[in-house]
């Protein structure tokens, strides 16, 4: 019987550690999670940022996945993260190592070559050992 | 009646500058995450210059054409992280424009920002290009491009459709894929590579046009020639060896310029070598036809060896 109770303590406190380390955050979103910008069709938005910051005290590798992407065709656009500039925007890829308190961040470019129109560009973020501790990162285009 | 004279001749001269001189922006976007396929299956990572943003990158770079007397600025927008970038032309001063964000002394542009460079395009000609911060190492990884400056004269001769059909562009170019590991392209923000741990300049593939050997013999680069006129061959060495071309004898071949220097002697030539950043202008005719090559040749410039051939067809249109 008290073999069993020390059973049941064990995976009790196994399953609390482990629900403390999931929920252990290391990063979070400086600002806001969700960047709105106008532009006019001449132009170019020469970048949107979000920035996020390592807040644990080791250093972390944050990956990102597009989740969606409205984006207009007929618009030339591409991204960057912290450590490289992709060409387009693709479907995922790996920040550089983040130091405990470094800022890394993701961006967009956009030239709409005259046309106008509106669209969104989302992003998951997350650190790759608590893949389940994401973020969303949202990037709303309107040209005028 | 002198200041009616006076008001007309100022007139004209205005309106001769209007009509022939014109503004032109160029937009280069220089990149540093690019994939170069260089066989049927493998690729390697490259740095380069182009006009979008999704687009990849392509070797040589973004031909950048315009007119003989153009007030020209390059918007050089750096999307890239770690050094800073910057265009330099081969035989053209540069001068950063007054707005110009560009921050370092060196006229080099930090990553992320734009920087504006404006040049007249006074003497027509090909011209190379390229990023040199940390020469030699940027212009192997990818960063240089054409710039090509039209003579009034030449684009009033023809049409945009002939000039199109009768102008040919081989830059020519090695590639030594030890230069493009990860380890050597990946460098921090304001940290120099260590340029002199650079492995020696070992060339593995070879190029004309960013095709190999193997696509050409595809038959991806073919020299059109049209028995009613010449076509002009600019060639450009974008590489770090000599480059030299063995054309058939049945081909009339003229040097018309050299980098931008006019040749008024025009005199037929057989061989030709193009040392590295080097650009000729060329007038080919023919008035036979011929099934011989031209042969393209790679010389290592230490050896003075041939290390690599390539052979390009020649088609004679409208032909006899």
């Amino acid at each position: 019987m008290i073999m069993i109770k020390n059973i049941i303590a064990l995976i009790l406190l196994c399953s609390t550690v482990n629900i403390y380390a999931q929920s252990d955050k290391t990063f979070i979103i400086k600002g806001n999670s969700i960047n709105n910008e106008n532009i006019q069709n001449s132009g170019k938005l020469d970048i949107s940022k979000i920035s996020v910051v390592n807040v644990s005290n080791k250093a972390i590798f944050l990956e990102w996945k597009t989740v969606s992407n409205t984006f207009p065709k007929e618009w030339d656009c591409s991204m960057c993260q912290h450590g490289a500039c992709q060409i387009g925007i693709p479907k995922g890829s790996v920040f550089k190592k983040l130091n405990p308190d470094q800022e890394g961040f993701i961006a967009i470019h956009v030239i709409p070559k005259k046309n106008i129109g509106n669209g969104q560009v989302m992003f998951k973020i997350y650190d790759r050992d608590y893949p389940e501790e994401f973020e969303i990162l949202t990037f709303n285009v309107d040209v005028l | 009646m002198l200041g009616m004279k006076n008001v007309i001749y100022i007139f004209s001269m205005l309106l001769i500058n209007f009509t022939t001189i014109a503004q032109v922006n160029e937009l280069i976007i220089g990149r540093t995450t690019g994939v170069f396929q260089i066989e049927s299956k493998d690729s390697v990572r490259v740095f380069g210059f182009t006009n979008t943003l999704s687009g990849q990158v392509t070797l040589p770079g973004t031909t950048i054409e315009v007119m003989e007397g153009d007030d020209v600025t390059i918007d050089f927008w750096n999307i890239s992280q770690g050094d800073p970038h910057e265009i330099v032309i081969k035989g053209i001063d540069l001068k950063t424009n007054d707005a110009s964000p560009i921050k370092n002394v060196d006229n080099s542009v930090h990553h992320m920002e734009h920087g504006y460079y404006n040049f007249i395009a006074e003497h027509p000609g090909t011209y190379i290009y390229y990023c040199s911060v940390n020469y030699p190492f940027n212009i192997q990884a990818g960063m240089f491009g054409v710039l090509i400056i039209r003579a009034h004269e030449d684009y009033l001769k023809s049409t945009k459709k002939e000039t199109d059909t009768k102008e040919l562009l081989w830059c020519s170019f090695e590639m030594d894929p030890q230069w493009h590991d990860n380890s050597l392209m990946d460098v921090e923000y304001e940290q120099q590579p260590e340029l002199a741990e650079l492995p020696p300049y070992n060339p593995q593939h070879f190029f004309i046009n960013g095709k190999t050997n193997e696509q050409l013999n595809n038959k991806e680069i073919v020299m059109n020639l049209d028995t009613e006129g010449p076509t002009i061959l600019r060639l450009a060495n974008t590489g770090f060896w000599k480059h030299e071309i063995k054309f058939p004898n049945e081909l009339k071949v003229e040097v018309i310029r050299r980098n931008k220097l006019k040749n008024n002697n025009l005199e037929s030539i057989r061989n030709l070598t193009i040392n590295p950043l080097e650009t000729f202008e060329l007038r080919i005719s023919s008035k036979k036809t011929t099934n011989k090559n031209i042969q393209f040749d790679f010389i290592n410039p230490e050896t003075n060896s041939i290390e690599n051939t390539q052979y390009i067809p020649v088609k004679i249109q409208n032909n006899l």
